[in-house]
Order: C-alpha cells, then structure tokens, then sequence
C-alpha cells in the first residue's frame, strides 16, 4: 500500500502540474488521517464501536469532510496573485500592492467569508441535538409494584447517562386535577391514559405509567414528547416481572420522545407489522412477542446510525447498555431491588 | 477637643427615646396567643388509626377568601404504619359546625365551580386537588372550600365523613397544656 502511495506520488511529482495539485493531495491525506484518528479516539473512549461504514455515515465524519472542503475551497481561493502577462504582481508598498490587487483581494476577502459561513453552517447542520430531561409520574400502579422501588429504577437509569435524566414527580394522580373541559375531554377520549398524560405534562416531555387499559394499544402509547406506558397486560410480558418490562419501556419511550422532538422519530415507528427482526420501534400485534423484544433488545445498525447522527456517540452508547438490561440483572440493582423493595426481578 | 458633659449627654439620648416612642406604640398591637388545632382520630378497620387535624388561624381565616367566594382550611391526614385510606370527592363529606350550624365544604371545585377551578394553573390544581387515596404513614394535606358568606366566625368543630370507611370523625379543638 505504501509503495503504491510512493509509487503515485513519484510519478505525480515529475508533472508540471504538481506545484498546483500538491496543496490539495496535503488536504486529502489530512481527511484520511483524521478521520481514522476519529474513529480509534471514537472506539477508545465510549462502549459503543461503530463500523468503520456506519461512522462515515456519521456526523463526525461529515464535519471531517466540511473541514477539509473548506480548507481546500480556501487553497483555492488564496492562489498566488498572476498578472494578465503572466508575470508575478510586485510586492512594494502596501498601497502600491492594493492599487494592483484590489479587485482580487475584495474577491478573495468575500470568498473566505462564504467559505468560513459555510463550515459553519454545516457544522451546525451536522451537529447532534441537545436531548430534553423526561418526567416520569406513576399515575396509578398495581398494588405489588411500588413506586419507591420504581423511582429506585429509575434513578438507576439515571447513574448510567451524562446528559440527560428523568426526573420522578411522587404526586399521586386523579383526574380531579384536570381542567373541567380536560377531564371531560379525557373521559370521552378513546386514549383516556395519553389524554391524561398530555394534559398534565404541560408541553414538556413525559412519561406516565399506569394500570389502567390504554384503549387504543397494548403497552404504550406515543405523541410528540409524550408517552403513556400501561401494565394492564402483565400476562403478556409474565413471567418478566413488572419492573424489568417497565424500564425496557422507559428506556424505548424516552428514545421515541427524544427523536420525536428533533423531528426524526421514523415515520413507520410502531407500526403494525407481522414480519419483524426486534428492532426498537417494529411492533408486531402478537402481545407475545413483547418478551422476545425486551429479552434481546439492541440497536439495529440503522438505529445505531439514526440515534449516532441524531444525539451523538454518548447517547448511542448509553442507549446500547441500558438496552440490554445487564445494569438490571447485576448484582447490586437486583440485591437492592430485592432486599430493599421487596421486589422479584423475573430472570 | 469640645468635650461633652455627661447632662447634655443624658439630653440627647432622652430626645431620642421621645423621638422614637411614637413607633414603639405600634409592638404592642397584634395577634397574640395560638391558633386552635382541631384533631380527631378516625379508627381503621384493623385497629390502626388516622389522625386528622386542621390548624385555623382567626385572622387570616376569617380576612382572606378565594376568588371573594370560599374560605378554605388545610387538613392534615396522618394515617398510621399498616393502612391507608381511599377517599373520594365525590362520595366523603367535609363540614363545619359554626354557631349551631353546618356548612358543607366543596371538595371538588372541578365540578362544584369549574370556573374558578379552570382558572387555577396545573401547579396549583394539582396541589388542591382531593386525593384519591392516603397512604400509609405518609401525612397529606386536603383542602376544603366553605363558602364564605356562610362563614363568618370560628368554626366549633369540623366533621369528617369517608365513605369507604362508613365513618365520620369530629374534629375538635384540643386544648393547650401550659
């Protein structure tokens, strides 16, 4: 490889061309290496180890790309100065230099401007979003799942993340909270659980838990930044227990609602489909099945890609090992969980 | 260096007592004394009980009201270490007894008085909302609405009425041992 590299630029260098092009070939080699410095210092320093594919499809790689365009972009605009005869302008007094060069410094004033704008604008473009806190309210739980052993999950959720958190709101829920025009609304609302969820999250992302029948789902329901997640079927997910299938929902909701916000939740997510190979938002109508997702959950390379470009390489990683629910069947959640709650974890 | 002798002194700091006797009027009006505490006891089914209490302060009872319409009370709600209570807006029953009296308490200002309720924030509904239930050993407090042209005293006592319990304590003022 490398003595095809010195082969090339041997044969590159004999060309009259090469004063011209060497600049460019500079810039060429530095994307290469910074993008495989990207990639070691990706892979070294988080869990998560994409494919060399899946990160030159990432955000990282894209701003690598604009960099170097943009230097390229200005090598060439910054080109040495030729008179019409072919000549090189002299270089004297300053207003000598302005006198001769001032349509080409205005020119190559007003291009570095437009390419520095550029980069900018497609850092900005490929820069991941800032995801929002999520509040989670236990708006009615089954009599053997108690909330102080559910916010202990989810504080536990919480250890694993750097960036963003759930926060717990303790106050019990009645509709009585609600406006008269709200709980009337709710009442006659076919999704009486995410209408109330709606109304009492004042536009914020949250998360409410009950167990009382969604109406219109199985286990969880989704709109804008709010979920509803209902343990009425607990046949369907036994003998998981109630705490191991709500923080996998947790987990899958809080994604939904923070891809729903920046506008890239996927437009088929959880939609019915009786073909599925267990990936986050696939929702087979089989209730069944749920055990299967909850018990082999990960990130297909498509939603590594989705979430990596979306939030960057921490979230990814965070969402990858909070997936696989290992945190939950360690030692010291389950010990306490147990000990503590009283509460049986089912695997 | 003037030096001061000790009458003019005793001079100034006379005039400056004067000066400020006026204010000093002011410290001695006031409220005095502690605002009554009425408590009962509501005996479970098991044998464990909930202390219910409310705590009226004359002035600022008998002065203030919401929306010009009710005066409201905070009760507390004590249950003990085994059992809770479920209570229901709808179905249990605050009232007071005020000058041989009794004036029903609205519970619900949702569907009592949706206007009022309907101009109150999330925050607040939520705070004066009736709970649905009371867990054990954990204290809640629950606010009653009297309406206020109905309220013109101190109240004698309050009765409570739980309808999943089928019983009804009376709250009375427990005296103060000095």
């Amino acid at each position: 490889m490398n003595k095809l590299l010195d082969l090339l630029l041997g044969y590159l260098k004999g060309r009259a061309y090469w004063a011209a092009l060497e600049p460019f070939v500079i810039v060429a080699v530095g994307w290469g290496s910074a993008q495989l410095l990207v990639y070691q210092w990706l892979t070294a320093s988080s869990s998560f180890k994409p494919s060399i594919e899946l990160f030159l499809q990432s955000y990282l790689s894209t701003r690598i790309t604009i960099v170097a365009l943009g230097i390229a972009a200005m090598i060439l605009a910054m080109r040495p100065f030729g008179r019409k005869d072919g000549a090189p302008g002299p270089v004297g007094r300053l207003a000598q230099y302005w006198q001769q060069n001032r349509i080409s410094v205005v020119r190559r004033a007003l291009a570095i401007i437009v390419i520095v704008a550029s980069v900018a604008v497609g850092f900005r473009v490929y820069s991941p979003n800032r995801v929002s806190h999520i509040t989670v309210r236990f708006m009615a739980l089954d009599g053997d799942v108690t909330a102080e052993a559910l916010a202990y999950l989810v504080y536990e959720l919480n250890r694993r993340q750097r960036h963003w958190y759930f926060n717990v709101d303790f106050r019990p829920f009645t509709p009585e909270m609600l406006t008269s025009a709200e709980a009337e609304g709710c009442a006659a609302n076919e999704r009486p659980q995410l209408c109330h969820a709606l109304a009492l999250s004042g536009g914020a992302p949250f998360i409410g838990i009950t167990s009382a029948p969604l109406g219109g789902a199985y286990f969880a329901e989704h709109r804008g930044a709010v979920s509803a997640i209902s343990t009425v079927d607990r046949d369907a997910y036994a003998p998981l227990s109630t705490y191991e299938y709500l923080a996998y929902c947790l987990i899958l909701q809080a994604i939904a609602i923070h891809l729903d916000s920046s506008g890239a939740l996927p437009a088929d997510a959880f939609a019915e489909d009786r073909v599925s190979h267990g990936g986050l938002f696939q929702f087979v109508p089989e209730k069944q099945a749920l055990k299967s997702a909850i018990l082999a959950a990960r990130l297909s390379p498509d939603e590594e890609a989705l979430l990596l470009n979306e939030f960057g390489s921490d979230y990814v990683a965070t969402c990858a090992s909070l997936l696989t629910m290992e945190w939950l069947y360690g030692g010291r959640v389950r010990g306490n969980l147990e000990r503590v709650f009283g509460a049986k974890i089912g695997r | 260096m003037a030096r001061y002798s000790f009458p003019s002194i005793a001079l100034v700091f006379a005039g400056v007592l004067l000066a400020v006797a006026p204010d000093g009027r002011a410290e001695i009006s006031g409220s005095a004394g502690r605002a009554p505490n009425y408590v009962g006891m509501l005996d479970l089914a098991n044998g464990d009980r909930c202390e219910v209490s409310i705590q009226v302060e004359r002035v600022s009872f008998l002065l203030t009201s919401v929306a010009n319409k009710y005066r409201f009370v905070r009760m507390l709600v004590n249950c003990g270490k085994q059992t809770g209570l479920t209570l229901s807006s709808a179905a249990d029953r605050l009232e007071m007894t005020i000058e041989k009296r009794t004036v029903p308490a609205v519970l619900s200002l949702q569907k009592s008085d949706s206007a009022l309720w309907d101009s109150l924030d999330l925050n607040m509904r939520q705070t004066l909302a009736y709970p649905p239930a009371i867990k054990p050993n954990e204290p809640v407090y629950v606010f009653g609405f009297f309406p206020a042209d109905q309220v013109n005293a101190m109240p004698a006592s309050f009765t409570l009425t739980i309808a999943s319990l089928g019983r009804s304590v009376t709250l009375q003022v427990r005296v103060a041992l000095a």
